[in-house]
Parts: structure tokens; sequence; C-alpha cells
């Protein structure tokens, strides 16, 4: 019973996406599977932000303070975008064109490890690592007492106080209506993660205008990742992130190729959550801001004034999305072991010498098959023969959001201070698969628009031959 | 140059995908049975199957012996290891502490060594120690 009732919130929370997406989709440019699986992401990091909001205010987490405002908004929004909408309705023509065997095959392999993930989220407690000392134990903390659980956050045995709370909080909102709280059926949201990334990536496959074979077989690939499958259903946040980082960087591509408004302010929404997610989310935002800044000087804004609106309008909502969260991070307190000015201050040759460990372990991740399959494997090749290609406006945007990725990483690697328990050869191991999940789905999706443009330029070139 | 290309990945992505899950299988030839078992079996049975009988034998006995909102602290389980974190996670709202108003041993012999009050033992060197009552026979 409660594996249904801690989906009624979701599918709340994922009215209340939809609904706010179709305001502001006001062309109807969105087809269903891409406002479904942007509605279920949004939603859930909307909820997160009034869940924050609610702490603010010191209200508990009671059922009327979160579902009434989720109902209310969700019909508020539906009818806005009734209204806006009226203009540019139309009906979304679906093709039932006949599905060739190997698409029924793709389609069923991408079933099976979908039904595998989600199996092992319902039937499994909380069991990894970072799942029972870290996001679970703050989901259950939260849902037990309704409430931010100080007596968990002031006491120096159990750290990360100050961690983003988008994953606890969706979790306690899934059980917001089980009496108590539920390990197991607080579980849904990371399968749901995969089905919203796979269908995202599917439809983004498609609006770039790849067949419907390639397209599966793509998606396919990213469910079959042995990592992926294994982070659908362990309860981290690594994911979760990485989707939020995906998508974002997805619909920045799509504005800058169609330089549709829609698709910029879901990629500043989605970063924003990104931040919610993981404190790596908050460089991604930096990241994502300079991308902004190239972009639109490649697409028409060429005044200093045009590039400052458009680089100050993403940042704006970046930082509505971000602002509660990083006020309560400040009430919070508690310690990281992060970067600040004396790591900077402090940057001796040693640290850079890391550089070598940092690559050895890079290398140990693009060549572990049993982790990625082959998906780094064929990137790298790709790039490498084909670099130039990489650097075309139809890939470059992309392209540049996963160097600045490793980047950034790589950057974080070097300057972080030295921990007497764990030096810098413990934090690779224990992260450096996880930051390679991040990119992933760009990584994806970057491939699969370089076997698109490959096969065009084949295309014409024959075209060409023939003429 | 590209459809050959296209094909060889393709293949080898297959491949790699069917090695990886024979491999799954032939390091754990139980894995699709345990797979249903945990499908079709209670949470307190997919704790147990998930954690280990004996572990999950010894959270319930902590969860049992100790009272709610109590402050505890731990002997017996190193600093880094998952089962501790586990614990941790299982006996919440119990708050491990500097303070602690009980000691959990396991596998220690403190059971024995200890002046204060024995709550509850789980064998030999298994017990919650209630480190607020002396043992007036000690």
């Amino acid at each position: 019973m409660n594996f249904f009732l801690s989906l009624v919130p979701i599918i709340l929370s994922t009215a209340l996406g939809c609904s706010l997406i179709r305001v502001f989709d006001s062309k109807n440019l969105l087809k269903k599977v891409e406002l479904l699986s942007l509605g279920f992401v949004i939603g859930l990091g909307l909820v997160t932000w009034w869940m924050i909001i609610l702490f603010h205010f010191k209200q508990t987490l009671e059922l009327r303070f979160l579902m009434g405002p989720i109902v209310g908004f969700s019909a508020l929004f539906f009818v806005l975008s009734m209204i806006f909408n009226k203009l540019h309705r139309s009906k979304e023509s679906i093709h039932y064109l006949k599905w060739s065997l190997s698409e029924t095959l793709m389609l069923l392999g991408i079933g099976i490890h979908f039904l595998v993930v989600l199996f092992q989220a319902l039937t499994k407690p909380m069991e990894a690592f970072d799942a029972v000392f870290n996001w679970g134990l703050k989901a259950k903390a939260i849902a037990l007492s309704q409430a931010l659980p100080w007596d968990l956050f002031n006491n120096s045995y159990y750290p990360h106080s100050n961690y983003p709370l988008l994953v606890p909080l969706s979790q306690v909102f899934s059980s917001s209506l089980i009496d108590g709280y539920d390990e197991f059926s607080s579980k849904w949201i990371f399968p749901l993660y995969l089905l919203a990334m796979a269908s995202f990536l599917f439809a983004s496959f498609r609006r770039s205008l790849l067949d419907r074979k390639s397209s599966l077989f793509f998606v396919f690939m990213l469910v079959s990742i042995p990592f992926i499958i294994r982070h659908s259903f362990n309860g981290y946040a690594d994911w979760i992130f990485s989707v939020y980082f995906s998508m974002s960087s997805i619909c920045l591509y799509f504005w800058v190729r169609e330089q549709q408004k829609i698709f910029f302010f879901l990629s500043a929404i989605l970063i924003g959550m990104a931040g919610l997610t993981k404190d790596e989310g908050l460089a991604l935002c930096i990241l994502q801001v300079v991308l902004i800044g190239f972009c639109c000087s490649k697409i028409g804004y060429s005044s200093v004034k045009d590039k400052l609106r458009v680089i100050v309008s993403y940042f704006l909502v970046v930082c509505a999305v971000l602002f509660p969260w990083l006020l309560l991070k400040v009430l919070i307190g508690g310690t990281t072991h992060a970067i600040n000015t004396t790591s900077f201050l402090t940057l001796s040759w040693d640290r850079i010498t890391r550089i070598i460990p940092i690559a050895y372990q890079y290398q140990n991740q693009v060549f572990g098959l049993r982790v990625w399959n082959l998906i780094w494997i064929i990137f790298l090749v790709a790039v490498v023969f084909n670099f130039k290609k990489f650097l075309l406006p139809e890939l470059r945007y992309l392209f540049f959001a996963i160097l600045g990725v490793f980047f950034v990483y790589t950057s974080v690697y070097i300057l972080i201070p030295e921990h007497p328990e764990m030096d810098i050869t413990w934090y690779l191991k224990t992260t450096a698969s996880r930051l390679f999940l991040h990119p992933i789905s760009v990584v994806i999706f970057i491939i699969g628009l370089f076997y698109q443009l490959e096969k065009t330029t084949n295309i014409s070139k024959e075209n060409k031959d023939g003429c | 140059m590209l459809k050959r290309s296209v094909q060889i990945i393709v293949a080898l992505w297959l491949i790699t995908w069917g090695v990886l899950q024979v491999r799954l299988w032939v390091k754990d030839p139980s894995r699709v049975e345990k797979f249903f078992e945990l499908i079709v079996s209670s949470d307190e049975n997919r704790r147990s199957m998930v954690y280990g009988k004996e572990w999950h034998q010894f959270f319930n006995f902590c969860k049992e012996h100790l009272p709610s909102n109590s402050r505890y602290q731990i002997v017996g389980i190193p600093l880094a290891s998952i089962h501790r974190a586990r614990l941790l996670y299982n006996l919440y709202p119990r708050l491990l502490s500097n303070d602690p108003e009980f000691l959990v041993v396991y596998k220690k012999s403190d059971c024995r060594k200890s002046r204060h009050r024995l709550k509850a033992s789980l064998g030999e060197d298994i017990c919650i120690v209630d480190l607020r009552e002396k043992d007036s026979a000690k």
C-alpha cells in the first residue's frame, strides 16, 4: 500500500512542474515526453524549494503546508497555461509507425533494465554508505521530526550537515502521505529519475532529427551502463545531480540552436536545482553562466548591453532557485573540506603534481569497461580523431560543457587542502567514478549528435558525387 | 566507412554488455534467485538479506533495548565500517554521542569488564551497558 501512497505526491509534484512549464511554453514547443520528464524533475525541485522556504518560516512539514500550495499552484499554473497557450494550441500528432525487430528488442532491453532498477530500489533497504550516512539518514530524520533535525546537524558524529537537501527532501515528500517513514517506498524517486532522463534523451535526439532506431540505441546505451544502473537505486545523490546538469546543458544547446526562450529558462532552473542537489552544483552554475556568455555572442547578441541582459537574466533565475538554500546553509553552519581563499594562497608545486594521480585515476575510469562499458572510449576516440568537428557550432557548446566539468573537478582536486586522514588518492578513489557520472548523459547526447552530423555530411557528399 | 564503424561499435557494446551480464551471473549464480526472493519477502526479511542475518539481528537487538531518543556510544565496530553507518541509520532517533547514556558493545570483552549495569546481552560478547547505573556487585 505504501508503494502506491508514495507515488501520489510524486504525481502531484509532476503536475505542478508540468503546469509551470506550460505557462512559459506559450508556443507549445515541448513534446509530451519532454513535458513529462521535465515536469517530474522540475516539480520535485520546486517542492524542495518550497520546503526550504517553510524551514525559513519555522513551519513544520505538515500535509496542509505541503499539499495545499502544491495543488493550488498547479491549478493556477494550469489555468494560466490554458489562457496563454490558447493561440498556439496544436494537437501533437502521434505516428504509429511499425516498429522494426531491432527497435522492439532495444525497447525491450530498456524496459527490462528499468524494471530491474525499479525492483532493486523498492525491495532493498537503504544500505550503501552515503545513503545511510548522509542522504537517507537526513531523509529519515526530517520525516520523523517534520522539521530540520538540529539534533543531527549539531552532532559532530554525523557530518555533512550543510550538504544540499534536494534528495532527502524529495524522499520526505514522497513519504508525506505515509504514517512515519518508509525507507523502501521513499526510494521511488531514484528509478523515476532514470526514466525521466531516458525519456528526455530520446525526445532530445528526436528533436535533433536523429532517426528512431538510433535514438533508441543511444537510450539503451544510457540505461545499460552498469554504473548508472547501480546509482539509480542505491540512494546516492550523484545520478539525480547528473540528471539536472545534463538536462540543463541539453536545454542550453537547444536554446542556442532554436533560440526559444523556454529552453533558456529551463536550463537556468535546472542548473539551479543541480545546486540544490550537491555542492558541486554551485561550481557548475558558474560554468553554465560562463557558457551562456560564450553562447550569446555567437547567436546574435552582439552588443555588450544585450549580452549582459542575457547573462544577468540567467544568473537571476539561478539565484532565485538557489537563494533560499544558500541562506539556510549559512544558518545550519558546519564545516566542509571545501576550497577557500587559503587553498589558492597556499597552492604549491606539491599540489600541482597531484595531476599525475588524477590523470591515472581518470584513465582508470575511461578504460573501466566493468563500470562504464565502452562509452568513454567511444567519446575519446571520436574526439581525438575528429577534434575540429567537435568545435563546430553544432557540437561545441556541449563539448565545452563536458570539458568545463573536467576542468572544474580537476581544479578542485588540485586545490583541495591536505587532510591528515584523507589524502588525494583517497579522494580520487572515492569520488572520481561519481564525477564521471555527472556529465555522462551529455556525453551520450554529443556522441549521438556527432553521428547525426557525420551521417548528414556523408549523404550530402554522396549527393554531390551523384550530381 | 561510417556505417561500418557504427556496426562495429554496436557489436562491441552488445558483446561487452553481454559479457558483463554473464560475469555477474557466474560470480553469484544465486543472484537471480535472490532478486526474486527479495521481491516476495517481507521488509524485515529484505533487511536481513541485505545487511546479513547476524548484523540484522544485532541492529534489531539495539533498537529493542536502547530507549528512543537515547544517547549511545559504540565499541567494536571500526569507524569507517559500512556496518557502523548502517547501525547509525537504523538506530536514529537514538544518537551517537560524546556524552552517552548507553554503551553498545559488539564482539568485545568489555561486556564482562564494565563496572556499569549490563542492560541486555546477545551472546557473550555483544551487549548494551547502561552507563547511568553502576553495577553494585562489581
